[in-house]
């Protein structure tokens, strides 16, 4: 009930902006952390398992080229391009998934940023899919979907704003479903204790594989999201590892394992870099990303949200 | 719920130069009480390990029921009806008490009981253990002796046919150790088949259907308790004084 309440809440705080005339710069900032939202909630999906990845970047890359790709050269409609990124995104993640069969911990994330880098260098050198360092240019936007949506949803930049605040609600609403049902108590065990939970029957690999999965996708779908939104994309921007890295700083510094933690996350450390930052030290503008990764390591392990719990303490799940 | 037969025939395991277990044969007769004695580095946890899946042994075979288990994943062993504990409590320290036992009743038992059944069965299990107070406390945050009974219930939940239990009466005060006794015997009544290690001696000398004395890693001592500790090898060796 609490979730549902939390859930409804933040929609409903967040349909309000472009609604009262926020100016398309004002739209472009929120949408862009709306967007890193969902991206970090994708990345939390994968830490309820107790996975950790440092290569979420080929999942957004992947997403991103396969629908750009469809669009521009299959001739593809652009929103069957980004269902087909979310199905990218979840094949993508189920080589390192299978990986995490024998690999945990630090060998898994360090596997995962392999991979993603792996991958980058594979984009930027298959020319002739990617256009290599070049990039694409010209991709398709998002046609307006036939629908009688009122202009104040699609004018000027409120319509990615909406895009971005879908994907996120999805996000949460993935995590937030899962959480309770069979599929979430498996992945707590595993995270929990691995061994404890083989010996109550829960089978690991496919867990995981799903995990990595559902992950995947939803990260390919934000991929997708951005390349029909900026219209053109190069490899050390898609695949590149700041998307690899800020999702899982924005998750551990709002709180790993809840619900609203990444979003909380994303959008602090997001609008701190943008809005205070980049004005009055430009060069230093990812210095709050940096700065919440010291302050997760030395004094706030659980983020923000385990300030609540040392005065609220629950368990987990 | 039918008990399960266990069966080891020749199992040894070598870690490099430490034989841990020596040509092991050891059958547990379905709804038996087994006890398994023997100092510490004898090889008690090693062979419950290789039983449980979490190690393979050097050589030998490990069957259920007839049907061999030797090199499967803890997980499937676990669905063939296998439960366990450690002497030291290994719960999921975030979760809370009902979720730990939940884990238990969801996945390792046969068909797929629907979500009320589950929380019911879970509650149940807490109840026998009582813990039903604590349901929504986190395991961590659970005293040791509160931990350990947290443990059985939640491996009891998948229904185990075949149940190893680790040293259960271990750190108890005496009305524990005495709650453990009465434990032992209705799971006897319920048919479940037991492989019980136990320090304290008394605790199952009266309970159990044979002792099996474990030293260096190989069977010393096999019988009734009777006659296991009237051997003045056993008793002085392996067992020390009965507490």
């Amino acid at each position: 009930m609490t979730t549902a309440i939390a859930m409804v809440a933040l929609a409903g705080g967040l349909v309000v902006p472009p609604l009262v005339g926020f100016d398309p710069y004002w739209l472009y900032i929120l949408g862009a952390a709306l967007l890193w939202a969902a991206l970090a909630s994708a990345w939390n999906l994968l830490a309820l398992a107790g996975l950790i990845s440092f290569g979420h970047a080929v999942y957004f890359g992947a997403g991103a080229y396969a629908s750009a790709l469809l669009a521009q050269r299959a001739g593809w409609n652009p929103w069957l391009g980004v269902l087909a990124a979310a199905a990218v995104g979840a094949l993508v993640a189920l080589p390192i998934g299978l990986s995490a069969h024998r690999l945990g911990g630090a060998y898994l994330a360090l596997a995962t940023f392999a991979y993603a880098e792996g991958v980058r260098g594979l984009a930027l050198n298959w020319t002739a899919l990617t256009g290599g360092g070049a990039g694409l240019i010209g991709i398709p936007a998002l046609p307006p979907l036939s629908l009688a949506l009122p202009d104040a949803l699609t004018r000027e930049r409120a319509g990615g704003y909406y895009l971005a605040l879908t994907l996120l609600l999805a996000t949460l609403g993935v995590y937030a479903g899962l959480r309770r049902t069979r599929v979430g108590l498996a992945w707590a065990a595993l995270r929990e204790r691995e061994e404890r939970a083989q010996l109550l029957g829960v089978p690991p690999t496919p867990y995981k594989l799903l995990a990595f999965a559902c992950s995947g996708a939803l990260t390919g779908v934000g991929g997708a999201l951005y390349a029909h939104a900026v219209r053109a994309l190069e490899p050390d921007l898609a695949f590149g590892r700041g998307l690899s890295i800020l999702p899982l700083v924005m998750a551990s510094f709002g709180g790993v394992h809840t619900l609203l933690g990444p979003t909380v996350g994303a959008f602090l450390l997001y609008l701190a870099s943008e809005l205070v930052f980049q004005p009055a030290l430009p060069r230093l503008h990812q210095l709050p990303y940096a700065l919440a990764l010291v302050v997760v390591a030395v004094s706030l392990p659980r983020g923000l949200a385990g300030l609540g719990q040392r005065w609220w303490p629950g368990p987990d799940r | 719920m039918t008990a399960a037969r266990l069966e080891l025939r020749g199992v040894s395991k070598r870690y490099g130069g430490l034989q841990a277990l020596r040509d092991v044969t050891l059958v547990v007769e379905p709804g038996s009480l087994v006890a398994l004695l023997g100092p510490n580095g004898a090889g008690k946890t090693t062979l419950f390990d290789i039983v449980s899946g979490l190690l393979r042994p050097t050589s030998g075979t490990v069957r259920l029921d007839g049907i061999e288990v030797t090199r499967l994943p803890p997980h499937r062993i676990a669905a063939r009806g296998l439960g366990r504990t450690f002497q030291i409590a290994r719960l999921f320290p975030a979760l809370c008490a009902l979720d730990n036992v939940l884990v238990g009743v969801t996945f390792a038992r046969a068909g797929r009981p629907g979500r009320r059944e589950r929380r019911q069965r879970a509650e149940r299990l807490l109840e026998l253990v009582g813990l039903q107070a604590k349901a929504a406390a986190p395991a961590r945050a659970l005293s040791l002796g509160e931990q350990k009974r947290l443990e059985l219930a939640v491996a009891l939940g998948p229904e185990p046919r075949l149940l190893l239990l680790d040293e259960l009466a271990s750190g108890l005060p005496p009305r524990g150790r005495e709650e453990v006794v009465r434990f032992y015997g209705r799971l006897r009544e319920r048919g479940v088949t037991v492989l019980a290690i136990e320090h304290a001696v008394g605790v199952l000398a009266e309970l159990a259907d044979r002792l099996v004395v474990l030293d260096q890693g190989e069977i010393v001592a096999d019988g009734r308790p009777a006659d296991v500790l009237a051997s003045p090898r056993v008793a002085e060796a392996y067992l020390g004084e009965d507490d």
